[in-house]
C-alpha cells in the first residue's frame, strides 16, 4: 500500500504532463532570460579577545573545513565590530552555517584586557607587531533571513570552533549545517572546552556567552560563571611571552594545544591522552596555572574599580587528562537498554 | 521429581540417538498405527494433549503445527491472552514447540501504564518425546517439559504421561491418559497426578475431560474431516466449556484453533543418482515395449512420473519428432542440445565419452531452483527418451562440474558419429580458458555466462516478544543481482529496497529502528571465484563488501566424503568495518576482523538430519562454538542452533549463550523463468528466518544482544551455490 502511495503521485504527474501537451500542437515556447536579483547575507559580530580593531574578517562555508574559499571579507572597526556580506548571484536565500575567522594583520591592535599585557598596561592597545599569529574564529547559522547579528568571536568561541571542525572531520554525521544540530554540536564542543579550561560550565553554550572587553570593569558580568569565562578569555592577553615569540603566537600555541587534545578525543574517545597527547597536555597545564593566576589578578583589578568583589567559579590549576576523557566516556547516548525476547533474522541468509 | 523427569527426557533422547547410530538399517516408521486411535490434537498449552494437560501423543514426524489459544496460564491462574504456538514433529516421537504468549500485542511494557499492559509477554520453548520400544497395542508413554529455562519462567512444567487407546467399534474411540507433573505454578495446576479422557464418537468430534492437578475441565474438540483438506492437513478447534476452578481463572470458557500441515512424508531423501535412476526407469517402463526391442525410443506420457513437473511431460509429448532411434547421429545430438536448451537448461555441452562408448553431457540448471535433483531427473528422462545412450551426466553450477550421474541402459542406442569435428564455445574468453583437449560436439550451448540473474526475496528484520511489542518488524525487498563470468567466477550485488511495511517501533528515529532496521541501498558487492579440486574438495574466494564491511576477503574450503555423510569446512576471512559511533560527537571507528572457523557436519541420512559443529574465532572476534541441528522435510529445513561465544578482550561482552529456532525454505516457483530473453528473474532458493534469544538463568534479563557468534557466511556459499543447499 505504501508503495502504491508512492507510485500514485508519479502516475498523476505523468498523466498531467501528458495532458499539458494534448490539444496544443501549435504551442510555441519563447524563453525570456530572467536575471535574478542576487541574495545577500549580512553577518555582524564583535571580536573581543581584548577588543580587536582593524583585523581581517573572513567568512567560509561550514563544509570548507580547511578554510580554503573565502566567501566574503572585511575589517573590524575600532570597537572590534564587523559586518560582512555574502552574496549569491543565483538569488536563492542563503542558508546554512558559516565559519568566521578573524586574523590579526599589519594594522591590527588589541586592547589589553588582562591586568597587564607584558609592557602594555590594562586598557591600552597592544600593537600589531605583538599580535602576529593571532587568529580567532566562530561559527554561525543562517536560516535565510539575510541577517546574522551575533556572530561574536573570542578565545572561547575559537577553542570551541576548532572542536567543531575536528568533529566534522571525524564524521560526516556531525552535521554543522542546520541550526538544530549545530546548537547541539556547539553545546558538546563547549563541554569539552570547559573541561580543558578546568571550569564546570554545565550545559552552557560558549557561543552564547556575552564576552566583553574586561578592561571595561563595569561591563563584566556579576554572574559567577559568566565572569569566570570572561576573565579566562581576558587572561590570555597576559600570558608570558617567550623570547622571540609574540603574544599572538603564544595564544595561538595554546589554542593549538587545546585543538590537539579535542581532535584526538573526538577521533577516538578511547584515546589515552596522558600517553598519546602528553606534549599538548603539558603545554596546556603550563598555561593553565598562569590562567588561574591571571584571572585572579584581573578580578582583583575589577573589584578595585567597581568596589565589588568579583565572584568566580573554581578553575582547576592543572587539567587532568582523565577528567577530559570522562566528558566523552560519560556521555553515551547509545546506552538505552533493550527489551527481552528474540531477534528475527533477515530473509536470505548471510551477507 | 523435576530433575528426575529432565534426566529421563535427556536420557531417552540420547537413547534414540544411540539407537540411530547403532544401526545403518534404521527405517523411519512414520505410518499411523493400524488400529484406530483418537485423533491427536494440540492442547492450549505447549504440548499435544487435551485442554491443559498432555497426553502421550506428539506432533507427527514431518508435520508442522500452528496453534492459537485465547488464554495463558501464569503462576496460578488462566488469564485472557493471545498464545501462539509453532511446533514441528522433528523426529519420530519428538515434538518441538516455540511459543509466544502476550496479553496485548501492541503495548510497550516500559511506557504503557494501562493495566492490560502489565504483561506477561513470554517467548518459550517446549519439548515432548514419546518413548519408543513400547508396542503400540499396549500403551504409549511420553515425557516432556514446557517453558524450558530462560530469563522469565512463566509456565514451566515437566511431566510424564501414559495413554491407552480403545476402539469401541460403533460407539467410537476412546483415549485414557494418566500421568504425573511438576511445575512452579502457585496452584496445584500441573503438580501431582493428572488424567484425561478423550472420547471420539465421530471423525469430526471429540468430547474430553481432564484433571489438570488443580481443577476438572471439560469441553469439545472439532476436527475437519480428512476429505475437506489436502492430504495430511488437519484443522481442529477446541472449546473448554467447564472448569471446577472459577475463582482464580479469569474465565471458564476458552478457545483454541490448531492447524497441522505436513512438511514431508519423512521418507529418506534419495541421492541424486537414485533420483536419476528412478527417472530413467520411469521413462523406460513407460516405453517398455519399444525399449526392449532395439533401443527404440518413443515418447509417451508416463502416468506415475515423479519429481518432474507436467511441463516437461507435455513438451516431451509435443516434441517435433517422436524419436525412434536405433542409432544416434551427430544430428540427433544437435537436435537434443537444441531441445534441452529451448527447454531452459543452459551451458549444455556434449562430447563422446573417453572410450567412445557413450556420451558425456554437461548442463547447467538455473530452472529448478528448489532442488537440483529435479533438474537431474528431468534431464535423465530427456536423455532416456531422446538419446538412450549410456551417458555420464554432469551437473554444472556456475560453470563447475558439481555432480556426476551415470545413466546406463541395458540396450543402449548405438552411437554413429564419424569424423568428430569439435566445436568451440561462442565465448572467446571461455575458449582461452579451455586447456583440455576434449572434443566437444556441442560446446556451451545457451551459455549461462554473462546472463544477468536477479533473485527477488523478502527481507525481514524483526523482534519477537520484547517489551516494545509482541512482534515488531520491518519488511523490505531484497534484489540480488548475480552474473556468472567464467567457471566459478560470479559477480554478486544485493540491493535492499526502502521499507515496504513496518510496525511503529520500526518508524524512523525509534530506538528499535535505530538499532535493528535495515537501511535502503546496496549492502553487498562481491566477486566470487570458486574452484572444484580433486578429492571432493572445493574452495571459494570472495572479495568486496558485505556485512556492512569493506575490504572483505573470505575463503571457504570444503571437503566431503563420497557418501556425503561427513563434511569439513574451513571458513576464514579478513574484513574491515568502518562504523560511526557517538559519544559526545559522532566519530568513526575502524575495526579489522580475522575470523577463522572450522566446521564439521555429520549427516544421518535415514532421518534427513544434519548436525554441524562450528568452532573458532567468529566474525567480530569472539571465540566459542556453535551446534546446529538441521532437519530436512522436503525442501524445508528446520534448524535448531545453540551457540556460546565470548569476547575475551571486552569485559562488557562476557560469555553468552544463545538458542534459536529457524526455518529455511525456497521462495520461488517450482520451475523458474527461462533465461532465453537474456536475463532471469527468480525467487530465492533458500530464504531463512530464525528467532533467537539469549539463554540466561531465571531472574537475569535476556537483553537483546547482537554481535555474538556471527559467521562470515555468504549467501553465495559453496553449499548454497554449488551443492544443492548441502544436499549433494
Amino acid at each position: 500500500m505504501r508503495t502504491m502511495l508512492k507510485v500514485l503521485p508519479l502516475s498523476v504527474i505523468a498523466l498531467s504532463l501528458t495532458g499539458c501537451f494534448s490539444g496544443s500542437d501549435k504551442a510555441e515556447f519563447v524563453s525570456t532570460p530572467v536575471i535574478p536579483t542576487p541574495s545577500t547575507l549580512a553577518i555582524s559580530g564583535e571580536v573581543v579577545k581584548g577588543t580587536l580593531a582593524n583585523a581581517t574578517v573572513e567568512a567560509f562555508a561550514a563544509a570548507d573545513l580547511d578554510f580554503a574559499n573565502v566567501l566574503a571579507t572585511t575589517q573590524t572597526d575600532a570597537n572590534g565590530d564587523y559586518t560582512l556580506t555574502i552574496t549569491d548571484t543565483s538569488g536563492a536565500a542563503i542558508v546554512g552555517s558559516f565559519f568566521v575567522r578573524i586574523s590579526a594583520d599589519d594594522d591590527t591592535t588589541m586592547i589589553c584586557d588582562a591586568a597587564a599585557c607584558g609592557d602594555v598596561a590594562r586598557g591600552e592597545a597592544i600593537p600589531a607587531a605583538s599580535l602576529t599569529g593571532l587568529s580567532l574564529s566562530t561559527i554561525t547559522n543562517s536560516t535565510g533571513t539575510g541577517t546574522i547579528a551575533s556572530a561574536n568571536a573570542n578565545a572561547l568561541t575559537s577553542l570551541a570552533t576548532d572542536a567543531l571542525v575536528s568533529a566534522a572531520r571525524a564524521s560526516t554525521a556531525n552535521d554543522l549545517s542546520n541550526p538544530t544540530s549545530l546548537a547541539e554540536a556547539q553545546k558538546a564542543a563547549s563541554k569539552i572546552v570547559a573541561a580543558i579550561l578546568g571550569v564546570d560550565a554545565g550545559e552552557t553554550n560558549l557561543f552564547d556567552v556575552a564576552i566583553v572587553d574586561a578592561s571595561d570593569s563595569a561591563a563584566v558580568s556579576t554572574d559567577a560563571l559568566s565572569a569566570t569565562l570572561n576573565l579566562i578569555n581576558a587572561s590570555l592577553s597576559g600570558l608570558t611571552v617567550a623570547d622571540g615569540e609574540t603574544l599572538g603566537g603564544a595564544i595561538a600555541n595554546y589554542v593549538d594545544a587545546v585543538d590537539d587534545i579535542t581532535a584526538a578525543l573526538i577521533a577516538d574517545p578511547e584515546a589515552d591522552l596522558g600517553a598519546e597527547q602528553a606534549a599538548a597536555v603539558a603545554s596546556i597545564n603550563t598555561i593553565q596555572a598562569q590562567v588561574n593566576t591571571l584571572v585572579q589578578d584581573i578580578a582583583s583589578e575589577i573589584g578595585q574599580d567597581t568596589g565589588t568583589t568579583v565572584t568566580l567559579n573554581p578553575i582547576a590549576d592543572q587539567v587532568n587528562p582523565s577528567d577530559i576523557e570522562d566528558i566523552f566516556n560519560g556521555v553515551d547516548i547509545t546506552g538505552a537498554t533493550g527489551g527481552t525476547g528474540g531477534t528475527g533474522g533477515t530473509g536470505g541468509t548471510g551477507g | 521429581m523435576k530433575k528426575a523427569l529432565i534426566t529421563l527426557l535427556l536420557g531417552s533422547t540420547c537413547t534414540l540417538s544411540t539407537g540411530i547410530h547403532a544401526s545403518d538399517d534404521f527405517v523411519v516408521d512414520n505410518a499411523e498405527p493400524t488400529n484406530k486411535r483418537v485423533m491427536h490434537t494440540f492442547s492450549m498449552q505447549g504440548y499435544t494433549g487435551v485442554f491443559n494437560t498432555p497426553n502421550a501423543d506428539v506432533i507427527k514426524y514431518g508435520d508442522g503445527l500452528f496453534s492459537y489459544s485465547d488464554n495463558f496460564y501464569i503462576r496460578r491462574e488462566l488469564i485472557s491472552a493471545s498464545d501462539m504456538k509453532f511446533g514441528v514433529g522433528l523426529m519420530p516421537g519428538l515434538e518441538l514447540v516455540g511459543r509466544l504468549a502476550t496479553r496485548k500485542w501492541h503495548c510497550n511494557l516500559y511506557t504503557d501504564t494501562r493495566p492490560e499492559c502489565s504483561g506477561p509477554r513470554d517467548l518459550s520453548a517446549s519439548i515432548k518425546y514419546t518413548l519408543p520400544l513400547i508396542p503400540e497395542d499396549w500403551f504409549k508413554v511420553a515425557i516432556g517439559g514446557q517453558d524450558l529455562g530462560g530469563a522469565a519462567v512463566n509456565s514451566q512444567a515437566f511431566y510424564a504421561v501414559a495413554s491407552k487407546d480403545f476402539d469401541l467399534d460403533q460407539f467410537g474411540l476412546l483415549k485414557v491418559s494418566a500421568g504425573v507433573a511438576t511445575s512452579d505454578y502457585v496452584s496445584d495446576y500441573m503438580n501431582g497426578a493428572i488424567a484425561s479422557v478423550e472420547y471420539q464418537p465421530f471423525e469430526f468430534l471429540q468430547i474430553a475431560t481432564e484433571h489438570d492437578g488443580h481443577a476438572l475441565n471439560a469441553g469439545f474438540k472439532f476436527i475437519t474431516p480428512e476429505q475437506w483438506l489436502p492430504e495430511g492437513w488437519q484443522v481442529s478447534a477446541a472449546l473448554q466449556l467447564f472448569s471446577t476452578e472459577s475463582e482464580l481463572n479469569e474465565k471458564n470458557k476458552w478457545f483454541s484453533l490448531n492447524m497441522n500441515v505436513p512438511l514431508s512424508d519423512g521418507a529418506r531423501r534419495k541421492t541424486s543418482q537414485q533420483t536419476a535412476n528412478d527417472a530413467l526407469n520411469d521413462a523406460q517402463s513407460n516405453n517398455s515395449s519399444t525399449v526392449t526391442n532395439h533401443g527404440f525410443v518413443k515418447v509417451t506420457t508416463p502416468e506415475h512420473a515423479t519429481n518432474i513437473d507436467d511441463s516437461v511431460l507435455r513438451q516431451s509429448t509435443n516434441a517435433p519428432a517422436s524419436l525412434a532411434l536405433s542409432t544416434v547421429t551427430r544430428e540427433n545430438i544437435d537436435a537434443f542440445a537444441e531441445y534441452v536448451t529451448e527447454y531452459g537448461f543452459e551451458s549444455v555441452s556434449i562430447r563422446l565419452a573417453d572410450n567412445n562408448a557413450g556420451l558425456v553431457i554437461q548442463f547447467e540448471n538455473n530452472l529448478y531452483n528448489r532442488n537440483e535433483d529435479q533438474a537431474i531427473a528431468v534431464m535423465s528422462r530427456l536423455i532416456t527418451e531422446r538419446l538412450h545412450v549410456n551417458t555420464q551426466l554432469q551437473l554444472l553450477n556456475f560453470g563447475l562440474v558439481v555432480k556426476n550421474i551415470e545413466l546406463e541402459y541395458a540396450q543402449p542406442a548405438i552411437l554413429s558419429i564419424d569424423n568428430v569435428v569439435p566445436t568451440a564455445p561462442d565465448n572467446i574468453l571461455l575458449d582461452w580458458l579451455d586447456f583440455s583437449d576434449k572434443k566437444w560436439l556441442v560446446n556451451n550451448a545457451s551459455s549461462a555466462y554473462f546472463v544477468p540473474r536477479i533473485t527477488v526475496a523478502p527481507a525481514i528484520s524483526s523482534l519477537v516478544g520484547t517489551e516494545y511489542g509482541s512482534f515488531d518488524f520491518q519488511l523490505l525487498a531484497s534484489l540480488n543481482y548475480q552474473m556468472s563470468l567464467w567457471p566459478g567466477a560470479v559477480i554478486d550485488v544485493r540491493y535492499m529496497s526502502d521499507t515496504l511495511l513496518n510496525t511503529d517501533d520500526f518508524e524512523e528515529g525509534q530506538y528499535i529502528s535505530n538499532r535493528f532496521s535495515i537501511p535502503e541501498g546496496v549492502n553487498r558487492k562481491l566477486f566470487h571465484q570458486a574452484f572444484v579440486l580433486p578429492y571432493n574438495i572445493s574452495t571459494q574466494f570472495s572479495f568486496g563488501e558485505a556485512f556492512n564491511m569493506t575490504d572483505v576477503m573470505i575463503n571457504e574450503t570444503r571437503f566431503q566424503t563420497d557418501d556425503g555423510a561427513h563434511r569439513v569446512t574451513l571458513l576464514a576471512g579478513e574484513l574491515t568495518e568502518t562504523v560511526t559511533l557517538k559519544r559526545i560527537f559522532y566519530y568513526t571507528q575502524v575495526n579489522k576482523y580475522e575470523p577463522r572457523l572450522l566446521k564439521y557436519r555429520y549427516r544421518f541420512a535415514p532421518l534427513n538430519w544434519d548436525i554441524e559443529v562450528t568452532a573458532g574465532e567468529f566474525l567480530q572476534g569472539d571465540t566459542g562454538f556453535k551446534v546446529k541441528s538441521s532437519h530436512w522435510f522436503g525442501d524445508t529445513q528446520i534448524n535448531i542452533n545453540y551457540r556460546r561465544t565470548d569476547f575475551k578482550e571486552d569485559r562488557n561482552r562476557e560469555e553468552t549463550e544463545f538458542v534459536s529456532l529457524g526455518i529455511s525454505i525456497p521462495l520461488n516457483l517450482n520451475r523458474s523463468m527461462r533465461s532465453n530473453y537474456g536475463f532471469q528473474v527468480k525467487g530465492i532458493e533458500q530464504w531463512s528466518y530464525n528467532v533467537e534469544t539469549v539463554l540466561t538463568t531465571p531472574g537475569n534479563p535476556n537483553s537483546l544482544t547482537t554481535g555474538f557468534g556471527q559467521e562470515p557466511s555468504l549467501y553465495h556459499n559453496l553449499n548454497q551455490a554449488y551443492y544443492n543447499r548441502d544436499r549433494h
